[in-house]
């Protein structure tokens, strides 16, 4: 199956286009929910209507799995935690998360899994007008694992969608998600974390495509590689005529700590509209020897100036996390 | 009242015209085993590269399009006619060259070029090259610039020839590239021996005056060990209502601490498929400049690309493009760093205007042997209007830790605040957006020779009009 489809393809020589994942037949898994006030849960048979970052094959690979609903009708102070724990066999869950006008919730996903599960999670998101939804994701799954992360949001007037995705353990993770921002002033806010050891590989594609007058998107993605670790990040702001007054930027900082690791960054502004600001930075390289210099002139050994580094592009990527039992998992992890 | 500034296409009138000329010697259209060997017997092909013509066009026949280029549907080369008889032997002095042609390149100006800040010249009509030329001062230098043709069957160059012909774009490159190599003609050779600065630029023109027709110069440049030359290629062509086809090919190879710096203005007739070859390898110490002008065609698809395979060999790219009503042009460069301590520099501009797309595409590649190696990629697009499109697919791709990788890349239009700023500084709003314009198009056309500067300059013509009431 490929997945994580480039926006607009480039040089089949670049490997960059798409991903083939090897997804047999998926058996149906039922995370474990804690539900706050204000969220109703109910299970629905709905194939998924909306566009998402890995694509079409693995919307129609999933498509009969039962589908998770959570609808969201009010502010909620407390968050709904998702623990997802993947066994041997290929598991996968549909989840939609609706958020009713002017209600918010946070939501925190933990994906774990035995030593060699495979997990394939499809998310729907989507935030009617003045909502809020904050999606906190945290990758520890087993060390031959495969992990498929799915995400599709449609984003109305005045909404804001915060996606914190940190990937660190799992030997394939591969991530996708698509922010449809259609109101005026949706917004899209995502924040991508990773650190990556022995031969771990993460796929990734982010996709903002703008609509909506005025609307902004922001995807930061940083992180670390070591060892044989690989990476691929495909990023796309796409901004459609009509979209006036709209902003988006993506940025990418990967730092890149043995010379065996590899690291593929295509990121894509598309635009049909002229009254937008579009902007792209990518840095992508090894530790700033001045920078090295001073932490080691300060009594830090080169182990802990690596381990320093990893958390830190870990700290950076958590800010909007506010649930503090998701915060104290992450910094548990990362120690 | 805010009224939006016009920006006029690019205009490209002057060189929107053809003299009567007799009817043309053309072999039919298409491309087929026949017409292939047809061409090499024009040709005098030797028996090489009879076999080279006819592999390549299996090659071409078997190859897809790639999925990802612009549209080519309005190319059908079963109407393409790769081949045009020539009734002119190539001459070396202008007085020399039949009427009808030397009046086409007078008008676009190279005798005057060439007389006033070029070392030679090589023009190209239609198939073939019609005139050949070169200061006393670089040939007595040792420089060669000659037809590639030509050096094919001479016995001093043949075996360089046949050394340096398609091995840098392999005939299975792509499929255009294996379209030229069946059915080349045309097109120069240079040698700049070890040591010698050649103290002005070399040109090469290319005119196609034919309606309907392709053509598939190839240019082989060898700079040999600290030897440094700037060789300068312009084409352009008079609109006709048929598709016309452009696959060239321009082979570099740049020796050790060698430069080469490779300008391009390209204003070809808006009928125009540009689908060009050009590749660099440079090694130890030596360096690539491309300069590119992207302002003609319907479509282009064009990547220089730079392989550096020495240690600390460095590449530099400045281009910028204009895509006007119904123009497509997919541009961008290539840049492998395969040795350590290597360098590259893109730095790219793009304006869209009344529907016209611009694409930017690149990519960066840092292998594991290019410890030590640095690459910084800009690129500005500017969106005149919400008609037009504006991409950039940039590909940054590095194996080793041990590298240095930056990018970025800026979408949008002119700023209110900008313009505020200049018109509150006395300005009108009409002088202040043609500042921002030329200004934004300053970094790539000062690489440009003093004469393409102002060329550009004339090319991206401003009209301004409308005002803040």
């Amino acid at each position: 199956m490929k997945i994580n489809h480039l926006s607009v393809p480039t040089w089949d020589k670049c490997s960059v286009n798409e991903v083939e994942v090897p997804l047999g037949s998926v058996l149906p898994f039922e995370p474990t929910a804690d539900l706050p006030s204000g969220v109703l849960a109910e299970v629905s048979n709905e194939p998924c209507k909306i566009s998402t970052g890995c694509g079409e094959e693995f919307s129609h690979a999933l498509q009969n799995l039962p589908k998770q609903v959570f609808t969201v009708s009010k502010k909620c102070s407390s968050a709904l935690r998702l623990d997802f724990d993947f066994k041997k066999s290929t598991s996968g869950s549909r989840i939609q998360i609706h958020t009713l006008p002017n209600s918010e919730l946070e939501v925190v996903m933990n994906y774990s899994s035995s030593d060699s599960g495979t997990g394939a999670v499809q998310i729907e998101i989507m935030a009617d007008d003045n909502s809020r939804i904050n999606l906190v994701q945290v990758v520890d799954a087993g060390k031959n694992s495969m992990l498929i992360n799915d995400i599709g949001m449609t984003i109305s007037t005045n909404a804001k969608v915060t996606l914190t995705q940190v990937y660190l353990n799992g030997a394939k993770m591969y991530g996708g998600a698509h922010a449809e921002l259609l109101g005026e002033g949706a917004k899209f806010d995502c924040n991508t974390g990773y650190n990556l050891k022995d031969s771990q590989l993460l796929d990734l594609n982010l996709v903002a495509i703008h609509r909506g007058k005025k609307s902004v998107s922001d995807i930061k993605v940083r992180g670390t590689l070591s060892d044989k670790s690989e990476k691929i990040y495909r990023g796309t702001i796409d901004f459609k005529t009509g979209a006036s007054g709209s902003k988006g930027a993506e940025s990418e900082e990967a730092l890149l700590l043995d010379e065996t690791v590899a690291s593929k960054t295509v990121p894509l502004i598309l635009c049909t509209e002229d009254d937008v600001e579009g902007a792209h930075g990518a840095s992508i390289g090894r530790l700033d020897e001045k920078v090295e210099y001073y932490l080691k002139s300060r009594g830090l050994s080169e182990k802990q100036i690596r381990k320093l580094m990893a958390k830190a592009k870990i700290e950076a990527t958590i800010k909007n996390v506010r649930d503090k039992m998701a915060l104290d998992r992450i910094r548990e992890l990362i120690k | 009242m805010k009224k939006k500034t016009q920006v006029s296409d690019v205009d490209t009138s002057r060189y929107d015209f053809y003299f009567d000329e007799e009817p043309k010697d053309m072999l039919k259209s298409g491309v087929t085993p026949e017409i292939i060997d047809e061409i090499s017997k024009e040709k005098n092909d030797p028996e090489w590269m009879r076999e080279f013509r006819q592999n390549a066009l299996r090659i071409y026949n078997e190859m897809p399009t790639a999925d990802w280029w612009p549209p080519l549907d309005g190319l059908d080369m079963s109407e393409i006619v790769t081949y045009i008889r020539s009734k002119v032997r190539m001459k070396n002095k202008w007085e020399d060259v039949p009427e009808n042609i030397k009046n086409t390149f007078e008008r676009l100006g190279i005798p005057q070029a060439e007389r006033e800040s070029l070392s030679g010249v090589g023009a190209q009509y239609d198939s073939e090259l019609v005139y050949h030329n070169m200061r006393e001062e670089a040939r007595a230098d040792g420089v060669v610039y000659m037809d590639i043709e030509g050096a094919m069957r001479d016995k001093r160059y043949e075996k360089m020839i046949r050394d340096y012909f398609m091995k840098l774009v392999p005939v299975d490159d792509h499929k255009f590239a294996a379209l030229h190599a069946a059915v080349w003609s045309g097109g120069s050779f240079v040698y700049v021996p070890k040591g010698v600065h050649v103290e002005y630029p070399l040109q090469s023109y290319f005119r196609l005056n034919a309606m309907g027709a392709g053509q598939f110069e190839h240019t082989l440049i060898i700079v040999d060990e600290d030897a440094y030359l700037h060789f300068i290629e312009g084409c352009s062509a008079p609109k006709y209502y048929k598709a016309s086809l452009h696959a060239g090919c321009v082979e570099i190879y740049v020796k050790k601490n060698a430069t080469m710096r490779f300008s391009s203005i390209e204003n070809w007739s808006k009928n125009m498929y540009n689908l060009n070859t050009k590749r660099a390898i440079v090694e130890e110490g030596g360096k690539i400049e491309w300069i590119s002008g992207s302002f003609g065609s319907h479509t282009s698809s064009l990547y220089p690309m730079s392989i550096l395979n020495g240690k600390g060999a460095r590449a530099e790219f400045t281009s910028i493009s204009f895509a006007g009503a119904g123009q497509n042009l997919d541009t961008g460069a290539k840049i492998i760093h395969a040795a350590p301590d290597t360098s590259s520099y893109m730095n790219t501009r793009s304006i869209s205007k009344s529907g016209g797309i611009n694409t930017f595409r690149s990519i960066v590649k840092v292998t594991k042997k290019a410890r030590g190696s640095k690459s910084s990629v800009s690129c500005e697009s500017l969106m005149l209007d919400s008609l037009s499109k504006s991409n950039t697919i940039p590909v940054m791709d590095v194996q080793t830790s041990f590298a240095d990788v930056g990018h970025e890349a800026k979408i949008g239009r002119i700023g209110d605040d900008e313009i505020f700023y200049l018109t509150s500084r006395g300005l009108s709003e009409e002088e202040a957006k043609a500042l921002i314009v030329r200004g934004f198009c300053d970094d790539v056309s000062k690489e440009l020779p003093i004469e393409y500067a102002m060329e550009m300059n004339n090319l991206i013509s401003m009209e301004m009009e409308g005002s803040i009431g």
